[in-house]
């Protein structure tokens, strides 16, 4: 029969958090640009964070970079959108979260070392994943109408 | 010294939120192939179950399910049939047909206009009285603003349901409307009172006893067949644990051995590799109350929703108590850990109403979880508690 135990969580203590603590690199610009348009040979640079994807002087698409800021979030991410003004693919480039400040002072690591457990923690090996309240994707989802609605007709 | 493994981790904007997919140990183009895969895995399920797309399953079911059978994909039914389970070994507290309250709510968007319908209404009513009393319920419009409800159309006075002010939603706060509905309710009949943390209520009383009604009929050929105008469903609250496990498919179809799927923290792993998975304070989602390692298993959580560029706390809860159409508030988050990962999403939902009791079902699916009550206080199930670690 399923038991159960309780605990007492410490009481929240206000901390302003100033820099991101979570910080994942995913992709980078070039090797975005390459898996959207894997037939390109070159990506020319088009005002602002835009390249046309050419495979010689045939225009196979546009490729926007874009970012939402927040007080706890950065996020780039990237638009292809093909020669029809539509969007291939959306890829989160970088994404930095103002989360876990605390997680980086060594006290708090130090407290799971050497605890009781059937699969011990590696501290400080992969990077983190967090599972809670669910972020919202939101914000990219209307920068990608925003990028559709200015550059879907340029694209062509 | 050996290098490491080749692996690739990439996210997507999907299901409302950011799913990642991560893979190791096989060629960069096999892997890469594998990701593509299970993004798209994922985007069909947001495409057949989305409540917000007009040509979704659920969009078209929520149309016309209840006036004709409508054909739906295969993994919607599958869904389906997995919320069917669900609905009936909780008792009814896991519920897919809640989408009137969360549209009366505001949690979802309306169809139009800003007037609660008639149909929800009435979709609330029977199934608030059938958790009740156990009976089917009549109920039609009378005159006004007044339903009437009992179980024949003959009607006496304290089985009228006012609901004055329903359509007021600027003046009154929602709960206030429900709870009105809900007290005015037959009185004669036994009024349960919603389940709180760490009692036996919901549950324990209604499984095995008498059966549910059943509002989403499930009929051969993948159809589906809904048991009055009132039904609305939404599978938010099961529809991203099922992507996450026809993501993990996808990567085993194409041959990795070693992955890890999160979508917006409903999560899996498969292979050899452990994974740290820090949970957030359902109090304060930007701080971690503890941490878990993962290894061949899923987890998922529920609490509010957080605005990444906002600095207030989570909206409230979207997960809503069947039995009185309202958000939980006993339990501010819960999380689950279970085999696989469309089950570990959907008992989120059952902890978060009904806490403590919802040990059967969690023992049924061989499942471990944790809430945090409003009064912060953790509760863990015995056979976890060793693999969580609290910040002390």
């Amino acid at each position: 029969m399923t038991d159960w135990v309780r605990l007492t969580l410490p009481a929240i203590v206000a901390t302003s958090i100033a820099s991101p603590a979570q910080a994942v690199m995913y992709l980078s610009v070039d090797a975005a640009q390459k898996l959207a348009f894997p037939a390109a040979n070159r990506f020319v640079e088009n005002g602002g964070l835009t390249w046309k994807a050419q495979a010689g002087d045939k225009l196979l698409g546009l490729f926007v970079v874009d970012h939402v800021i927040g007080k706890h979030l950065y996020i780039d991410y990237a638009v292809a959108l093909d020669s029809t003004g539509r969007v291939i693919r959306v890829d989160i480039l970088q994404y930095r979260e103002s989360y876990g400040g605390e997680v980086r002072e060594p006290g708090w690591l130090a407290q799971f070392v050497g605890k009781t457990s059937a699969s011990p923690l590696k501290v400080g090996g992969d990077i983190r994943n967090i599972s809670g309240a669910t972020l919202s994707s939101l914000h990219v989802t209307e920068g990608v109408k925003r990028i559709l609605a200015t550059y879907g007709s340029r694209a062509r | 010294m050996e290098a490491a493994p080749a692996s690739i981790r990439r996210a997507r904007p999907l299901l409302g939120t950011f799913v990642e997919v991560a893979v190791v140990g096989a060629p960069i183009p096999a892997m890469e192939t594998a990701v593509e895969a299970a993004f798209a895995a994922v985007a069909t399920v947001h495409r057949l179950m989305s409540f917000h797309e007009a040509t979704s399953d659920v969009s078209q079911l929520n149309c016309a399910a209840a006036s004709r059978p409508v054909q739906v994909h295969d993994w919607t039914y599958q869904v389906l049939e997995t919320a069917r389970d669900l609905y009936h070994r909780s008792g009814g507290v896991f519920d897919i047909a809640i989408a009137s309250a969360l549209l009366h709510l505001g949690l979802l968007p309306r169809e139009s206009g800003l007037g609660v319908r008639s149909d929800e209404i009435e979709s609330l009513l029977h199934r608030r009285h059938a958790r009740a009393c156990r009976e089917h319920l009549f109920c039609e419009p009378s005159a006004g603003k007044t339903w009437m409800a009992g179980t024949s159309p003959a009607m006496t006075p304290e089985k009228w349901i006012n609901v004055t002010g329903m359509r007021s939603s600027s003046a009154f706060p929602s709960p206030c409307l429900w709870g009105e509905v809900v007290n005015l309710c037959d009185r004669g009949a036994a009024n349960p009172s919603p389940p709180r943390c760490g009692e036996g209520s919901g549950m324990a009383g209604a499984r095995g006893s008498t059966a549910l009604p059943e509002t989403v009929g499930l009929l051969p050929d993948n159809c589906v067949r809904f048991a009055h105008r009132g039904v609305k469903i939404d599978l938010g609250g099961i529809a991203k644990g099922f992507a996450v496990n026809r993501a993990i498919e996808a990567l085993r179809c194409h041959g990795i051995t070693d992955g890890f799927v999160n979508a917006g923290g409903d999560l899996a792993a498969f292979g050899t590799r452990q994974h740290a998975i820090d949970i957030r304070d359902p109090r304060s989602p930007d701080r971690a109350m503890c941490r878990v390692v993962l290894s061949n298993t899923a987890l998922a959580s529920s609490a509010g929703q957080l605005d990444p560029l906002r600095s207030d706390p989570p909206s409230g809860s979207a997960v809503i108590d069947p039995l009185t159409g309202r958000p939980s508030h006993a339990i501010r988050g819960a999380t689950t850990c279970a085999p696989s990962c469309v089950i570990a999403d959907a008992l989120t939902k059952v902890v978060m109403n009904v806490g403590e009791a919802a040990a059967p079902i969690l023992e049924h699916h061989g499942a471990s979880a944790l809430f945090v009550s409003a009064q912060g206080e953790v509760h863990i199930t015995t056979n976890w508690k060793n693999e969580v670690h609290f910040a002390a």
